[in-house]
């Protein structure tokens, strides 16, 4: 990880018209903006894309960044950005696809632990904000207040919305399991 | 089994966060060994915990920093406008300023003369005792503004979504 100190100078340089200092940036972030865009597209490939084009917007507009943000909260919300554009665009075909092909997902352990096969079907239960919100929540990396930053919401909505997702799981959870002893 | 209320099931979360401490956590300690069903909720919530609790930083192809630095410019960035935007924008002003050059020649607007008095604007009034001179408008005058407005906007518009273009992707072909 770079210091908001050295992450200055680096932006100042890439200001002052250097190319060399944006790839330090990029390869700081690039888990942290490739996660998010994985986690809203669910494609591996369109992920890699959509952080990309993400990372090329925020090159080219950097002159627009104020530093009473971080530069790694600005850069997420481009990226959320993004890759919502991107999931707006795709066709419905390949959505329906992608659905059944989640590349994020290890098929091995999903047949060790049933019990998180069923978490990740009770998933897709959830509407889109409330999975994304939950899925970064547990990603210690990101913390409340970027989470909440990226996906434009106040912290306390957040929260809320974190702690109901987590109840509507557990919910979903039962109903698969009971639903699963009866077909037992 | 019994409904478990969302103040508890808040509780229970709370636990599972670690957040609950001192006389609380004993509360819900004793509740959960006289209640089955609180059990079984929290495990139901733990099982969510665990799986959600592996989640992790995914890592792009590692040819991606390359692949970013490369494309810095390949990919141009449009304005706000697009082309055709600008180009249908561009035309209104030009169809506005053609329109009322027509009628300036016409001498629509040569009668067009007026006097406003400062002293009839009630506001303006009650701040100033002394009278206030009277401002004489030209009607064909304000016209020629707004004709003049109107062209550098069209000139502005003609440089953000063609001009700027056109050169740009000129130059990027020579590089």
């Amino acid at each position: 990880m770079i210091s908001l100190q050295e992450e200055n100078k680096l932006i100042d340089r890439i200001l002052a018209g250097k190319q060399e200092p944006y790839a330090r940036l990029v390869e700081n972030y690039q888990r942290f903006a490739f996660t998010i865009a994985l986690k809203i597209l669910n494609n591996r490939p369109e992920a890699e894309e959509a952080t990309q084009d993400a990372f090329i917007k925020a090159f080219h507009y950097l002159k627009n960044f104020n530093r009473k943000a971080r530069f790694s909260t600005w850069l997420y919300r481009i990226v959320f950005n993004t890759a919502v554009s991107y999931k707006r665009k795709k066709r419905p075909v390949l959505s329906s696809i992608e659905h059944h092909d989640r590349a994020d997902e290890p098929e091995q352990s999903l047949e060790k632990d049933d019990k998180q096969a069923f978490v990740l079907k009770a998933m897709d239960k959830l509407n889109e904000a409330d999975r994304l919100a939950i899925q970064l929540y547990y990603i210690k990396e990101f913390s409340m207040d970027e989470v909440a930053e990226l996906m434009g919401q106040n912290m306390n909505t957040l929260k809320v919305r974190i702690h109901r997702a987590r109840q509507r799981l557990a919910d979903e959870l039962r109903k698969i399991l009971k639903e699963e002893a009866l077909t037992l | 089994m019994e409904k478990i209320p969302t103040t508890v099931d808040d509780r229970l979360l709370d636990y599972l966060d670690g957040k609950l401490e001192g006389a609380t956590l004993q509360q819900l300690k004793k509740e959960l060994e006289n209640s089955s069903s609180l059990q079984a909720r929290l495990e139901t919530l733990r099982a969510v915990h665990r799986v959600l609790a592996h989640a992790k930083l995914e890592s792009p192809s590692p040819a991606f920093v390359n692949r970013v630095m490369q494309n810095l410019h390949a990919v141009s960035f449009p304005s706000a406008l697009s082309p055709r935007n600008g180009l249908l924008l561009l035309v209104g002003v030009m169809v506005a300023a053609g329109i009322l050059v027509v009628m300036i020649s016409a001498g629509i607007f040569d009668q067009v003369q007026g006097v406003v008095s400062l002293d009839q604007v009630s506001p303006v009034k009650k701040y100033f005792q002394q009278s206030l001179p009277a401002i004489s408008i030209n009607g064909k005058l304000v016209i020629n503004i707004i004709v003049g407005l109107n062209l550098v906007l069209a000139f502005l518009v003609l440089d953000k979504t063609v001009l700027k273009p056109f050169f740009q992707r000129r130059a990027g072909a020579h590089v």
